[in-house]
């Protein structure tokens, strides 16, 4: 959870920070006396502490590590989303969809897929070797004929 | 932590899903400015699809892990944002 060993680390500088803002909390209500120095009425001073109990203090203090907690996975999520999911998988890998009709696909294909993918259709096919057959005979037709 | 990432699974998938037909999109007019044949192109996008679809599926399963990851393990962090985050408050 949040306050295992790594995150034990973070908590002391999260207390010192903590310390931070009610200090800069305070220094808002202060004034410079007539010496130069800073100070703050004790009315004051004691009016940012004071309105939590303890139990709200608790309350907020979840909250507060939830919503930061959300703010950072939510970030990591979305980034991951981009560059794994869309990025990674369906562009840029070796084995993403636009990678797969690439000259090495089509070497792999053999003969006979070529045939049934580009070929032409049978019937063509047929009255091409007929016509073929036909232009042949022709051509020794007019062999014989010129010898003749 | 399951309660955070409810939504996250429509978002994503929807985002995901988005972008597949985009690739489908692209493939299919790359496919047409190649070749002219409507024959030939029916013919090839049949002999692709099978794997396309098995590449789009792939992705979706690696969205599918990153969401099981978020929502089922502990929340725990080493980001430093996290912690940045959490002095502003």
């Amino acid at each position: 959870m949040l306050r295992d060993p790594p995150s034990c680390l973070e908590f002391s500088l999260i207390q010192r920070s903590r310390q931070g803002n009610a200090k800069s909390a305070i220094k808002r209500h202060a004034y410079e006396d007539k010496f130069g120095k800073l100070v703050v009425p004790f009315d004051r001073a004691t009016q940012v502490t004071r309105s939590m109990s303890n139990d709200e203090y608790v309350v907020q203090e979840i909250h507060n590590i939830l919503k930061s907690y959300y703010k950072v996975s939510r970030k990591t999520f979305v980034d991951n989303m981009c560059r794994q999911g869309v990025v990674h998988f369906l562009l840029q890998c070796e084995e993403s969809p636009l990678a797969l009709f690439s000259p090495i696909f089509v070497s792999r294909l053999s003969t006979t897929e070529l045939e049934e993918l580009a070929g032409e259709e049978p019937g063509l096919k047929r009255s091409r070797i007929q016509l073929n057959k036909d232009r042949k005979s022709l051509v020794e037709a007019m062999k014989i004929l010129a010898s003749a | 932590m399951k309660k955070q990432s409810s939504k996250w699974y429509d978002f994503s998938m929807g985002f995901l899903s988005d972008v597949i037909v985009m690739v489908h999109e692209f493939i299919d007019a790359a496919l047409t400015a190649v070749c002219n044949d409507q024959n030939i192109r029916d013919a090839l996008m049949n002999r692709l699809s099978d794997e396309l679809i098995r590449r789009y599926q792939k992705a979706i399963a690696n969205t599918q892990f990153l969401l099981e990851v978020e929502s089922s393990d502990a929340p725990l962090t080493l980001n430093h944002n996290f912690n940045n985050n959490l002095q502003k408050r």
